[in-house]
């Protein structure tokens, strides 16, 4: 799986080189070319307030153990604090050798590069510091802000992280620092081992970069790791960390770059896990229907090189029903020959999680295209159920409404079951869990007794198991007449007999739904019989002669399509069919009455 | 001619972590070579062959499963026990429940990883016995033994799928046209492990020979090859392949 995410990294021209990253910076600090400093300092967030600043892609970049092995602090681009000082209490030692090896870097630097010799002059001056610090509070700027600098002289400021004159002396720079740490190391010797991604003998990355973004499933805000094997129990044969699992530092900087870059561009939050997914070649953004079709799970993702942030936006129904016809045009497109070159394309799904500091692969997902728009059409017909009142076949469910069909609260969800249900959705041929719909089920039968009409996801789930699952009669989206399984019969005449009661007696409080519907749909034949029996001589005769009429022909003819007695036990598959049964016959119920309660109409 | 003997396995759950996903634990989908070879070696092992892979069939596809589980982040010492047994050091447990809190360090005690495991897998392994240098008239009695002891159902230690805690059943497969066909399952792994060891080397074979210098000898190679799953079957290049990709060059550094 590695191995795709460096191809794409390949694809998309990442910057893969050890040494450089792509960061984004809030502010930026001019001076002329002497080195005096042009007031005021240029926010690159323009305005927006929730962007982290303008996106460079090639910034330079030490990792934890360069920055402490050299003692230096980032080049060029660093947080305020550390390019001017800026601090909310008084500046502390530690806060002043920072700034120090900041600027300090910059007069090496300027060997190279001329104009960094003034700049570094400004910033050590007090007098200037403070100037731009009190310019800086001014536009209430905070201590971790991120900061470069330019040289400006009139026109458009030259933005030295920008241009790739420092390129050079950066990887010089980096080069002494590994080689003082290989020199400082007591190992001697290195064993050139194969790489894992790239075939090559190499020596391997003894720790690996960070993968950021997931701290809002478990990760660490500083980042993540694959793989780390710094405690003892983890390693192997006497290896030490990296060795592991060998892999060279380019290819680790690689799949972590293309990580980042899809987690930020390609992901979509789902309860606790967040899914990335890609294509093998470029996807139109209309054509891409993961992204429309779950969006509904809580979009949390940039659109592309703007900080613009579409958190927590739910999809219309117009975005959904607009992405399952894009679904089906691409499909009948593809089977036709039109799009030929969709043929060969491939899409790649990866569900993450993090457990302190270390990245959690929940799952791996690779098909081709054609199947997964085969899969997504699949998914949503087998979800397709008719609404409570009868008046609209549903099958526009929202991913995070499936998820929580097994719970009370979307925020229960347990990580396993986003991966199962996301499994499910990108493959047509796989079941969905007993697990979850018993959990369903469960869920289905306490809105039931508590007098509430189960959520149409719910039953759109119990529909797509029965789809799915050999052995168990297909259902329909609307209620079946000529199904004459038992338990689904026996969850239509429960429907019916709630029926009848309301007719005769109105609202009684806990009716037999609410007292019975929990052991008719698991030992039916204990039930029914008593409750058919109550209904004839209790509720049946206050009925007038048309409504009587059509209740014990209805009765009858459900009757006698049984064929036999109620079954005596359910198991989880006809406990399902009778939850279909007795939904269906509801939603007919409703659809032939014209409206319902206030209560049950609304979803 | 070598024969080729095949085994059916399965267990409830079997764990072949990728090496590059190996903390927090992701499954292959099937074995790695090296962990094939174990099971037959858990049948039948002498130090005068070696079992060479040739193929596996996957029966049913992948099924993962999310473990979590307390584990422990240290190791015993091979050293301090010596020195318990001689009596010379004080006896040091290893705490499994314990937290920074008690051990005074983060590099101790107990930690929560996750396996990303295969649920009820099943697989065909093919392999045959390559006799090494001298030992090649003995091919057929150890052919032999190996299809008496597979019969009855005999191991020196219960076989595993990957880790010792998911034990692996088996039987011989006499008849290979008589069984189902693999699943219809395909995927492109990448580089695959394909074996911590040299398995020609007699570096490998002195794993098995109780001299404590030996065992100072071994050392690992780890290999590679580029494994695909092609309709439920993976095919696996013999050991001395261009395609197994072996690294066995130690490198001086010039200070």
């Amino acid at each position: 799986m590695l191995h795709e995410l460096l191809e794409y990294a390949r694809r998309e021209n990442l910057a893969s080189e050890p040494g450089f990253k792509s960061k984004p910076v809030k502010w930026l600090l001019q001076f002329t070319p002497d080195g005096n400093w042009i007031a005021p300092p240029i926010d690159l967030t323009d305005g927006d307030k929730r962007s982290k600043g303008r996106e460079f892609n090639r910034c330079p970049d030490l990792t934890q153990p360069e920055m402490i092995s050299s003692g230096s602090r980032h080049f060029l681009a660093d947080s305020l604090d550390k390019v001017v000082l800026l601090t909310k209490e008084e500046a502390t030692e530690k806060d002043c050798a920072a700034h120090a090896s900041f600027v300090g870097l910059l007069d090496k630097a300027s060997s190279a590069i001329p104009e960094l010799a003034p700049i570094s002059a400004t910033l050590n001056n007090e007098e200037i510091l403070t100037a731009i610090q009190a310019n800086l509070n001014d536009l209430k700027a905070k201590p971790t802000d991120s900061a470069t600098i330019a040289v400006s002289c009139g026109h458009k400021p030259h933005i030295f992280i920008d241009s790739d004159e420092w390129h050079n002396w950066w990887r010089g720079f980096r080069g002494a620092i590994s080689q003082s740490k290989a020199s400082n190391s007591a190992r001697k010797k290195t064993i050139a081992m194969r790489c894992y991604l790239s075939g090559e003998l190499v020596e391997p990355a003894a720790t690996q970069n960070k993968v950021t973004g997931l701290s809002d499933v478990g990760g660490q805000a500083t980042g993540d790791v694959i793989s780390s094997f710094d405690k003892e129990a983890f390693g192997h044969f006497e290896f030490e960390q990296g060795q592991n699992a060998a892999i060279s530092e380019e290819m680790v900087k690689s799949f972590t770059d293309a990580l980042n870059h899809l987690i930020k561009r390609r992901s979509i939050r789902m309860a606790e896990t967040r899914i990335v997914y890609w294509y093998s070649r470029d996807i139109a953004a209309e054509e891409d229907v993961v992204r429309d079709i779950f969006a509904g799970a809580g979009l949390d993702e940039d659109d592309g090189n703007s900080a613009k942030r579409s958190t927590k936006s739910e999809p219309s129904e117009r975005q959904i029903l607009q992405a399952e016809s894009t679904a089906r045009k691409l499909l009948e497109a593809i089977r036709s020959g039109q799009r030929d070159d969709l043929k060969g394309c491939q899409f790649f799904a990866l569900t993450l999680s993090g457990n302190s500091g270390r990245v959690i692969i929940r799952d791996w997902m690779q098909g081709s295209f054609e199947q997964l728009v085969e899969s997504i059409d699949a998914w949503f017909s087998d979800l397709a159920i008719v609404s409570r009142d009868g008046k609209n076949i549903l099958n526009r469910h929202k991913f995070a409404a499936l998820l929580a069909a097994t719970v009370r609260d979307l925020k229960d969800v347990p990580s396993p079951a986003v991966a199962t249900l996301w499994r499910c959705a990108l493959n047509k041929s796989r079941s969905i869990p007993d697990s979850m719909i018993a959990q369903c089920l469960h869920r289905v039968r306490i809105d039931i007794v508590q007098d509430q009409s189960p959520r149409a996801a719910r039953i759109g789930l119990l529909r797509a198991f029965c789809i799915r699952k050999p052995g168990v009669p297909a259902m329909t989206a609307e209620l079946d007449e000529t199904v004459d399984d038992p338990a689904y019969l026996s969850g239509r005449i429960m429907a019916l007999l709630a029926a009848v009661q309301e007719a005769a007696l109105g609202n009684v409080g806990a009716g037999v739904v609410q007292r019975y519907y929990a052991a008719a749909s698991a030992t039916p034949a204990l039930v029914l019989g008593r409750l058919v029996r109550t209904a004839q001589i209790a509720h049946l005769p206050k009925l007038e002669g048309g409504l009587r009429h059509y209740f014990e022909s209805q009765l009858t003819d459900v009757w006698n399509r049984m064929k036999s007695t109620p079954p005596t036990t359910l198991s989880l598959e006809k406990q399902t069919l009778f939850a279909m049964g007795y939904y269906q016959q509801k939603a007919v119920r409703g659809k032939r009455s014209g409206n319902l309660p206030e209560s049950e109409s609304s979803e | 001619m070598n024969s080729s003997h095949i085994l059916e396995v399965w267990g409830d759950f079997a764990c072949f972590s990728r090496p590059e996903l190996a903390v927090e634990r992701y499954s292959y989908p099937c074995p790695t070579p090296s962990a094939a070879r174990g099971v037959f070696e858990a049948i039948y092992f002498k130090p005068q062959f070696y079992w060479q892979i040739t193929r596996i069939d996957l029966l049913s596809s992948p099924n993962y499963i999310a473990l979590r589980r307390n584990e422990v982040k240290d190791k015993i010492s091979e050293s301090a026990v010596k020195k318990w047994i001689k009596g010379t050091a004080a006896v040091e447990p290893l705490l499994a429940d314990a937290d920074k809190s008690i051990t005074g360090t983060d590099q101790k005690g107990r930690t929560q990883r996750q396996t990303m495991a295969l649920k009820t897998p099943r697989y065909r392994l093919h392999a045959h016995i390559v006799p090494r240098p001298g030992n090649e008239s003995e091919l057929h009695a150890y052919n032999s033994q190996f299809t008496r002891r597979a019969t009855q159902g005999k191991c020196f230690q219960q076989p595993y799928l990957g880790c010792r805690e998911f034990i692996a059943f088996f039987r011989l497969v006499e008849n290979a046209d008589a069984e189902p066909k693999s699943c219809d399952y395909s995927q492109d792994i990448g580089f695959m492990l394909y074996d911590v060891f040299d398995i020609r080397s007699n570096n490998y074979e002195a794993r098995f020979k109780r001299d404590s210098d030996n065992w100072k000898q071994i050392k690992p190679a780890v290999s590679i090859f580029k494994a695909r799953i092609e309709r439920g079957v993976l095919e696996v290049p013999p050991v001395g392949s261009d395609k197994v990709l072996k690294s066995t060059l130690t490198v001086e550094r010039n200070d």
